[in-house]
Parts: C-alpha cells; sequence; structure tokens
C-alpha cells in the first residue's frame, strides 16, 4: 500500500538524515518504526507526509505518488505528530467538525464516531473548550480522535504513546489493533519497544538515517526480546 | 471544502480584530462630541477651525496614532497568522488536509483582503464620524467633483477607480507579504528575520522598477514643473502613471502569487 522506495533526504550542509531508505506497508499492517534520537524517524515521516521535501527516491501511496497526486494520498492518511499542534483558537469539537469537514465524513458517521471515540478517551466533557486551554495529552487525544473520525486507510503515528496517560495508551493500543483488522494500515514511530514488540506485526529499525533491518516481528527477534535485537543490530 | 477552510481563517481572528477595530470607532465617536461643539464655535465665529488649539491637537494626534495602530496591528496579526499555520507550529495541520495550496492561499488571502477592506471601512467612517462637524468635510467632496472635471471623468467613474485601485493595492500589498514569508520560510534558521529581509527586498527592488516607470514617462517632468506652480490638481500624466503601475501591480501579484504557490507546493520545508 504505502511504498517507499530509496529515500534521501539532506539537510543543506550535513551528512543524509535519510539515507536510501526504502520500506513497504501493506494493508493490515501495524509497522514499528524505531530508532534512536535523530536517526531519522521523523524526518522519514515527514517525507511521506509532503511536508518536507527530499532529494531522491519515490513515495507512493496505492501507486500514486505523494508528489505528484498530493491530494489524493492526503485524503488517505491521518498524521500525528510527536507534538501536535492544533488550532487552538478551535474549540474540541469544532476542531472535529472541521476536520470531518474537509474529509467529508457524513453526518451520521462524525456523530456516530466522535461520540464514540471522545467517550472511550475521556474528551467528551471538554469538546466545548477552547483547545488552548488543552494539556499535551488532551491535545493528544483530540488529534487522534480526529484522525480515527475520518476513517484513513493509512495512520502515520509519531511517538503516540509520549504524554498519553496508561488508559489512552491502552485504547490507543486497542484501537490500532481494531483498525488494521478493518484494512488501516499504521506507521509509527517509537522508543517503546516493549509495545512495539507486542503491537506490531512488522519492524524496521533505522540507525544514522540508514534501514538497518526490516520485516516481520518474529522473523526479526527469533524469540530474543525485541530489545536485546535492537542493541545488537545499532551498536 | 474552499468555503470550510474561509470559515476557519475567519474565526480565528475575527474577536480580536473586531475589538480592535470597535475600539478606533469608540474613539472617534468620543472624538466626535468633544470636537463638535468646538468645531461648531469655530465656524460661528470665523468660520475657520484654529487647528493650533489643544483639545483639536490631541484629538488629531491620538486618531492618526489610532490609525496607524490599528492598521498595523491587523496587517501583523495576519502576517504572523500566516507564518504559523503555513511554516509555524500549526504548519503540518495546514499542509497535510487534501486541500491544495491554491484553495489554502485563497481562503488566507480572502480573509486578509476582508480585514484590509474593514480596516479602510472603519477608517472612512472614523473619519466621517470626527470630521461631520467641519466644513472640512464639505470642501473635500468639493475637491473630489472639481478634479474630476479637471479630469474630464465623471465624478462617479473617479469614485470607482480609486475604489478598483485600492483592490488592486490591497491584493498588491497581501501577495507580497505572503510571497515574502514564503521566500524567507525557505531558510533553514531564522526564517521571520529572513522573511522580513526578503519583504524589504522585494520592496526596494518594486520601488526602483515603479522609479524607471515614472522616469520612462512624461509624468516625473510634470511633476517636477509642477512643483513651481500653484494648482491644486495633480500635473497631466496622472491618469497615465496609474495605468502604467496598475499593470505593474498586476504584473508583479502574478509573480508574487506563483512565487508563493511554487514554493508551498513544491519546495515545502517543514523540518
Amino acid at each position: 500500500m504505502l511504498s517507499i522506495s530509496h529515500l534521501t533526504k539532506t539537510y543543506k550542509g550535513n551528512k543524509a538524515a535519510v539515507d536510501d531508505l526504502s520500506l513497504t506497508i501493506e494493508n493490515g499492517d501495524i509497522y514499528g518504526f524505531i530508532g534512536h534520537n535523530g536517526a531519522g524517524k521523523t524526518t522519514t515521516i515527514k517525507c511521506i507526509m509532503g511536508i518536507l521535501d527530499y532529494e531522491r527516491g519515490e513515495i507512493t501511496l496505492d501507486g500514486h505518488s505523494i508528489k505528484k497526486e498530493p491530494i489524493y494520498c492526503k485524503s488517505q492518511i491521518a498524521y500525528i505528530p510527536d507534538n501536535p499542534d492544533i488550532y487552538e483558537h478551535l474549540t474540541g469539537i469544532q476542531y472535529l467538525n472541521f476536520i470531518c469537514d474537509i474529509y467529508q465524513v457524513s453526518k451520521e458517521q462524525r456523530d456516530r464516531d466522535i461520540k464514540k471515540f471522545a467517550d472511550a478517551f475521556e474528551m467528551t466533557s471538554h469538546l466545548g473548550d477552547l483547545i488552548s486551554s488543552y494539556s499535551h495529552g488532551m491535545k493528544q487525544k483530540l488529534a487522534l480522535i480526529s484522525a480515527f473520525a475520518h476513517e484513513p486507510k493509512l495512520l502515520i503515528l509519531d511517538e503516540p504513546f509520549v504524554g498519553l496517560d496508561p488508559k489512552a495508551s491502552l485504547l490507543l493500543k486497542e484501537t490500532m489493533r481494531e483498525l488494521c483488522t478493518k484494512g488501516c494500515s499504521i506507521f509509527f514511530s517509537t522508543h517503546v519497544l516493549e509495545v512495539a514488540e507486542k503491537l506490531c506485526n512488522k519492524i524496521a529499525i533505522i540507525k544514522d538515517g540508514a534501514l538497518i533491518t526490516a520485516g516481520s516481528t518474529a522473523e526479526l527477534t527469533h524469540g530474543k526480546s525485541l530489545e536485546e535485537v535492537f542493541m545488537e543490530v545499532v551498536q | 471544502m474552499l468555503g470550510k477552510l474561509i470559515k476557519r481563517e475567519w474565526t480565528s481572528n475575527y474577536k480580536g480584530l473586531l475589538l480592535l477595530h470597535a475600539g478606533l470607532l469608540l474613539l472617534c465617536t468620543i472624538g466626535h462630541f468633544i470636537l463638535a461643539p468646538y468645531v461648531h464655535s469655530a465656524i460661528a465665529n470665523s468660520n475657520d477651525v484654529s487647528v493650533s488649539s489643544a483639545p483639536y491637537m490631541i484629538l488629531m494626534t491620538a486618531y492618526i496614532l489610532a490609525i496607524i495602530a490599528v492598521s498595523f496591528a491587523t496587517q501583523l496579526i495576519m502576517v504572523f497568522r500566516y507564518y504559523r499555520t503555513m511554516y509555524g507550529k500549526e504548519g503540518y495541520l495546514t499542509h497535510t488536509l487534501p486541500v491544495t495550496p491554491v484553495q489554502i492561499l485563497f481562503s488566507k488571502g480572502l480573509i486578509f483582503f476582508v480585514w484590509y477592506v474593514i480596516d479602510f471601512a472603519v477608517i472612512i467612517v472614523s473619519a466621517c464620524l470626527l470630521f461631520s462637524a467641519s466644513p472640512f468635510q464639505a470642501e473635500l467632496l468639493t475637491y473630489v467633483d472639481d478634479l474630476a472635471a479637471h479630469m474630464g471623468i465623471s465624478t462617479g467613474f473617479l469614485y470607482g477607480f480609486v475604489i478598483g485601485y485600492m483592490i488592486l493595492a490591497i491584493i498588491y500589498a497581501i501577495s507580497m507579504f505572503y510571497c515574502s514569508v514564503n521566500i524567507g520560510c525557505l531558510f533553514h534558521t531564522h526564517k521571520i528575520v529572513a522573511s522580513i529581509v526578503t519583504y524589504f527586498l522585494i520592496y526596494i527592488v518594486t520601488q526602483i522598477l515603479s522609479t524607471i516607470i515614472l522616469m520612462c514617462t512624461s509624468y516625473l517632468p510634470n511633476v517636477l514643473n509642477a512643483s513651481n506652480q500653484s494648482s491644486p490638481y495633480p500635473p497631466d500624466g496622472f491618469k497615465d502613471i496609474f495605468g502604467y503601475t496598475g499593470i505593474l501591480s498586476v504584473v508583479l501579484c502574478i509573480v508574487f502569487i506563483t512565487v508563493s504557490g511554487y514554493i508551498s507546493s513544491r519546495k515545502l520545508n517543514l523540518d
């Protein structure tokens, strides 16, 4: 579904932040993307989302190039960065309705899904408040609700568990699994290796911009813990 | 889709800006009541408003400063908002929505345009409030009639021309602001400083271009000659120069908008 082919991104005057990276994310995958700080995870994700220009390589979603057909690709993807800054002048519900309007979600579906996920994330009573009054975790929950509400084909999350309380983390994991059974794919970066090991069916490890290894979680670990495998391959 | 973007743009700042403009109107309403008795007295005595009196001077100074402050604040708020939602913290959200760069630029530009128009409208209403008791207002209207007659056009056409030119000037100003921010944000660091420097560089270049056009036409010599005369009307070539600078403004608007569209769609770097 999502194909990254020979992606190379260099910041001016520095060495490649992402160097000849190739990955394929199939329908229904929960793909973990792990690496040290500064390994190139966020840069890769920003290139996929089309908010960072890259020199070489090709990124396609269902065969549609992210550069040549950005509107199609963006309409199929939901992206939540590690620090989601949402339009602060809006209330939570105004923001959700705005996103649903842009993604052309029907009234029935939005009412149903917003209620479902807002209740689950314990955000219902806060939806009338201005986003500027939200904590980091609440903004993240709101961003997640907005992403789930328009049923994307691909969900891209950058460090999604940072700042979430344990209950919300558990709910997010359950929702991720539920979405993938419906055919949605999820690609997320994380430092929490235990979560990646339990949640992901595929994992990629990146170091200094280069892909060290990628494949199914079972093949990568071979009975070892992901932490052990990670330490072996990055050292 | 576009309507939703426009609505969101409008809701982003309207409360603060409406308050700002309401404040200006209030100041001028108060000024009107303070000024009116004084002006009536001056008209009754000599039909001449003494501009050297303290209340008049204070009021005029406050009025001019308020206009400058409100206009400047409006522009600053709108340009900063553009930066924040395109290249700042909220940039990722704007650029990952399934909408075209043209739709984004148009929605932002339209709301900026509306605020510019509101700015002008409030300033005109404020001026009317402030000078409604003064003979200056009647004199100005008479002058406009005379000017139209001098130019060989109807007063209505002159008003239409001025309004059309103001619309062009607003579009030009907005597109230049946006182009400066887009170019400035191509830099990896100090993006705001780079945007400001870009704005002044573009300003200097466009002023040089305008001067070259002035020199290539007959208008500049006419202005120099006219400075020795006491005619209250603009010198000959006045209409031509508006034509030339109008064409230049349209061309530059197209360049600014094209550059902005290109950068936000092809050279985006939200690092």
